[in-house]
């Protein structure tokens, strides 16, 4: 490994444990576990909420709260998958397959000692693959020229599309929308007005900041208020979580191998974009009851089935950070949001962010690193409490996060239309989430429209000088391939397993 | 309470599909407005999302299922006048004392709980507001129309 990325990685921790800095990955975490444990919140909601905050700051600062943001989150949702049933996030939701009948049986403590050993665990394999990659990655995002980036963002928006959802269709149309809305505004080369219907407001274009706040943090607010739950858990719950936190921890080091296999699914799955969030968790929930013995115990409360996606979804995060800092290209919502908050402060992520900006790289890593330990450790001393988190009335949190959203979206840059932008996406958000309509594309293609307009144009202007033969570049043709298979793979699986289905009963 | 629940609901094609073609076209039709040079990019953008968006129709027509699983539409309506409320309360009153006082109303009508209890909610929040923004982040807070008109 390079001296300066080993001199990095140090001056790295060294920044991050120092005062006063470690205090911004312990109050993020703190933050992020408040989040991501309140059912219908989650840290996409706490990082567009924390945008227009942290919109004066350095970037360090910046770097270690998000870090710790997308660290802190990850487990807590889990507690409440656990104790109510109840994800908090979509990634969780696997884990209430066993991890809801232990408690029913009144294990609920070793599950969540498990869970908290597995998440600290298998974040830190993540972690570790991740600065190991850092070499490889620098090396090929300096191989990297406009044409590569284009067929990137191309590739990282028919992806996410065909994953986020049940249909491609919707996705598809969404990326395309996404692409649509950021174009809104100056065009950069000509500097001709686009699609601002008369509105002064537009002509700079869309804001990010109003754009999240509303599309995650109004948009759930307005599903809580139509959906009338009184509590967070949707129930009053203050009994006895039973069961021993330390068994759950033993367990993870007697099934040490799958802990292993689960941790490095979650590392390559996250590396995928957009395919990290929830399908990891769930990819290790599969191997471990197809390579278990005894799978009678499976989604009866079986640890393995909490130890195996645990596991996996803490290592994905680290996994996830692979395209986001080395190609621009998000691994999730989480990093999505990320990426807009380093354009927001000019941090621009692949060569410039591996080289320059080294240090900041492994700031983030470091304090997502801290902020996984901090979670797991504060989880497990806190079991008994959180069982009555759920009596938490939601009645009293959403006027504070509606101000906060609405506070949030007008600071930015002290503009009342930012407001009202942020409430019409809102609207919007909610009426996706009600209609089914998958709000990730969108967001991705605004992020990711930037890196798509200008690799376009550059590419088509060296084409044009002769400069390069675009379908002669490896590179392109492999992400040219990667950007089919990722469109046609997903209906092509489907006809065969609709296939394979009517074969089997007609045998029958 | 009075609101008619349509569970059962299977409309043709869902509005959500109707709106995006209707904006894509609205952008379209723009596009021809633009330079050649400014309008390439986003006809072909916007071209492929149509071709999406009307597929997804067929598809609509084709596998008619439930849209408004048990929602009531006055209670989607409520909430977004509830968060509208909000800024048109900054916009006229401040921040402050907007959200203070949008906290208040919420808490007792919406929320239920007492009055006393919803005051000091609502005067906390606007401390808070006022402390961390205002001193902590020092960024200048909006003092609302009502203020600037009598100032």
């Amino acid at each position: 490994m390079d001296t300066d990325i080993i001199n990095a990685a140090l001056e790295a921790i060294s920044l991050v444990l120092s005062w006063p800095y470690i205090l911004y990955p312990i109050a993020g975490t703190l933050l992020a576990m408040v989040f991501s444990a309140c059912p219908g919140l989650n840290s996409s909601s706490l990082m567009a909420l924390a945008i227009p905050l942290t919109i004066s700051w350095d970037p360090l600062p910046l770097m270690l709260i998000f870090g710790a943001f997308i660290g802190g989150a990850t487990f807590m949702g889990s507690v409440t998958a656990i104790l109510f049933n109840i994800p908090g996030k979509a990634q969780n939701a696997v884990t209430m397959l066993d991890g809801y009948p232990m408690t029913q049986l009144g294990q609920a403590r070793t599950a969540i000692g498990c869970a908290a050993a597995s998440s600290a665990l298998g974040s830190t394999l993540g972690v570790f693959v991740l600065i190991a990659l850092i070499p490889v990655l620098r090396g090929a995002a300096l191989a990297l020229g406009p044409p590569e980036y284009l067929m990137l963002a191309i590739w990282g928006l028919t992806m996410l599309a065909a994953l986020a959802g049940n249909s491609l269709i919707k996705g598809l149309a969404m990326a395309g929308f996404g692409l649509q809305l950021a174009y809104i505004g100056y065009d950069p080369r000509t500097a001709e007005l686009r699609f601002t219907f008369g509105f002064d407001y537009l002509a700079e274009g869309l804001s990010l900041v109003p754009v999240f706040l509303g599309l995650f943090a109004l948009a759930e607010v307005t599903d809580l208020i139509v959906s009338r739950r009184e509590f967070l858990s949707g129930k009053l719950s203050t009994s006895d979580p039973g069961g021993s936190a330390i068994e759950g921890v033993r367990e993870v080091f007697r099934n040490f191998g799958l802990f292993v296999r689960s941790s490095v699914i979650g590392t390559v799955i996250g590396a995928i974009p957009g395919v990290g969030s929830s399908v990891a968790g769930f990819v290790a929930y599969g191997h471990a009851s197809q390579s278990a013995r005894n799978t009678t115990k499976f989604g009866k409360g079986d640890i393995r089935g909490v130890l195996a996606p645990e596991a996996a979804n803490d290592a994905k995060d680290g996994g996830a950070l692979v395209p986001t800092l080395a190609l621009g290209i998000p691994g999730g919502t989480g990093t999505a949001v990320l990426l807009g908050a380093l354009a927001l402060h000019g941090l621009a992520p692949g060569r410039e962010m591996l080289t320059d900006n080294l240090v900041l790289v492994f700031v983030l890593i470091w304090s997502l690193f801290i902020s996984n330990w901090i979670t797991s450790l504060l989880g497990l001393a806190m079991v008994n409490p959180m069982a009555r988190l759920g009596a938490v009335r939601t009645t009293r949190l959403i006027p504070v996060i509606l101000v906060l959203a609405v506070i949030g979206s007008f600071q930015y840059r002290g503009l009342l239309a930012d407001v009202v932008c942020a409430v019409l996406f809102g609207i919007l958000g909610y009426l996706m989430k009600r209609h089914d309509w998958p709000r990730i594309p969108l967001v991705i293609a605004l992020v990711l429209a930037p890196l798509f307009e200008t690799n376009l144009h550059l590419t088509l202007r060296l084409v044009e000088l002769g400069r390069i033969d675009f379908w002669s570049r490896p590179i392109v043709l492999i992400l040219f391939a990667l950007t089919c298979a990722s469109l046609f793979l997903p209906i092509v699986s489907r006809y065969l397993r609709e296939f394979s289905d009517k074969y089997r009963k007609r045998r029958q | 309470m009075n609101d008619r629940i349509r569970k059962d609901e299977h409309p043709r094609v869902s509005t959500m599909t109707l709106f995006f073609i209707a904006l894509t076209v609205l952008f379209l039709w723009v596009s021809f407005s633009l330079s050649r040079t400014s309008a390439m990019i986003s006809q072909a953008v916007l071209t492929v999302t149509l071709v999406f968006l009307l597929v997804q129709f067929v598809l609509d027509r084709r596998n008619p299922r439930p849209v408004h699983r048990g929602v009531r539409n006055g209670g989607v309506l409520t909430a977004i006048a509830w968060i509208s409320a909000l800024p048109a309360a900054c916009w006229l009153l401040g921040i402050p004392i907007g959200a203070g006082l949008f906290c208040l109303l919420w808490m007792r009508w919406r929320a239920g709980e007492r009055w006393q209890f919803s005051a000091v909610f609502a005067l906390l929040l606007a401390i808070s507001v006022q402390a961390l923004f205002g001193l902590l982040l020092q960024s200048d807070l909006y003092q609302g129309l009502l203020f600037q008109f009598f100032n």
